[in-house]
């Protein structure tokens, strides 16, 4: 259950942003989410519901966007999404490289009531 | 009002690390993060490691466990320093935990410093904890297909342990199977084959550790 770590880290930089933009209720929270960070976004909403109460983001919406896995290969530096668990490069056929999207959770954006 | 933020969520936890990483480049540690399934042997190859010895190597254990004292105290009786860390039911470690374990153990008496980390293969893989390297240890009774179900400890581990290979006559393995899976995922990775009970591959163990404390004394001389 790493979605309880997360979303209290998550709600803790909403609250320091509310502070920062001297707002008090936060509408909508847009996060981008990797999909090897294997999160159960249906656990994650509800985690988020009981833990937004009595902070900033009480009212707050909250927008998922999963992104795919990206590699880009170690040979070529072809760009791809893997079909199948293991990274073969459809270019040339290579196994194996960096991730470069799909493996971390970013806050993307926080809206804020505009009264 | 729209704020653009694009931070990573947990650079809370990333922040800290960076602390700890700090604190172990100052007393000369190398830190080793295992990463598991409960049961499948990190408390036993940590015991190993310590029954064979490393030579001069002076090892501290940092044992994370969602209950009890039962690791730290299996490790205690080699006459190590040795710290539980309790998480109350989590299911992985922080990098905030490691550094309050820190103050209770003598820094300038360890090199190697082995982090057991709760048995779980998902939770524990997004949390920088400071250390130098990971270690993914597998037994041959979960199935050769860990690697293709959790990528991502795959790819971020420096060492894999297959354990329990005095048991592979007894249940299916495919050891083929499980090494494509593993090298699909990260090519040219270490995997040791390794059997606590019977003592095999316990040396090569214990020689990657070795290296780890050399890399880094190298570096600092
Ligand atoms: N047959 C066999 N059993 C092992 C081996 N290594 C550990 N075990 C057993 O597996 C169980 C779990 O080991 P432990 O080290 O506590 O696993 P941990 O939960 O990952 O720390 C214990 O009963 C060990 O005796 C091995 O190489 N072969
Ligand atoms: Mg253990
Ligand atoms: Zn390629």
């Amino acid at each position: 259950m790493h979605e309880l770590s997360i979303i209290t880290s998550l709600i803790e930089q909403v609250e320091q942003i509310c502070k920062e933009q001297e707002k008090s209720t936060v509408s909508k929270i847009v996060l981008r989410i990797g999909s090897l960070e294997y999160i159960n976004t249906e656990t994650f909403l509800f985690m988020f519901e009981q833990a937004k109460e009595g902070t900033c983001a009480e009212k707050a919406e909250l927008n998922m966007i999963i992104e795919p896995i990206k590699i880009r290969c170690r040979k070529c530096s072809e760009i791809y999404e893997p079909e199948d668990t293991i990274w073969l490069c459809p270019k040339c056929n290579e196994i194996g490289g960096e991730i470069i999207q799909g493996s971390e959770i970013i806050l993307e954006s926080v809206y804020f009531d505009d009264n | 009002m729209k704020v653009d933020v694009v931070q990573k969520v947990l650079k809370a936890n990333d922040d800290i690390a960076k602390l700890v990483r700090s604190r172990f480049d100052e007393h000369g540690i190398s830190c080793i993060n295992m990463i598991s399934a409960p049961g499948s042997g990190k408390t036993s190859l940590i015991e190993s490691a310590l029954k064979q010895g490393l030579s001069g190597v002076r090892i501290g254990v940092i044992e994370g466990d969602p209950e009890t004292t039962r690791d730290a105290e299996r490790i205690a009786k080699y006459d190590v320093p040795v710290v539980q860390i309790n998480t109350a039911g989590g299911c992985h470690l922080e990098s905030q935990l490691v550094l309050q374990a820190l103050d209770k153990l003598p820094l300038n008496d360890i090199d190697l410093l082995i982090i057991e980390n709760v048995g779980n293969l998902v939770c524990p893989v997004g949390f920088d904890l400071g250390e130098k390297s990971r270690v993914a240890v597998v037994s041959v009774t979960e199935g050769q297909d860990k690697p293709f179900k959790y990528p991502k400890l795959f790819h971020t581990a420096n060492l894999v342990i297959l354990n329990k290979v005095d048991l592979l006559p007894y249940v299916p393995f495919d050891v083929e199977e499980f090494t494509q899976g593993v090298q699909g995922i990260q090519p040219g990775v270490p995997i040791l084959h390794v059997s606590c009970t019977h003592g095999d591959g316990i040396s090569d163990w214990v020689n990657w550790l070795r290296e780890q404390v050399m890399s880094d004394k190298n570096k600092h001389e």
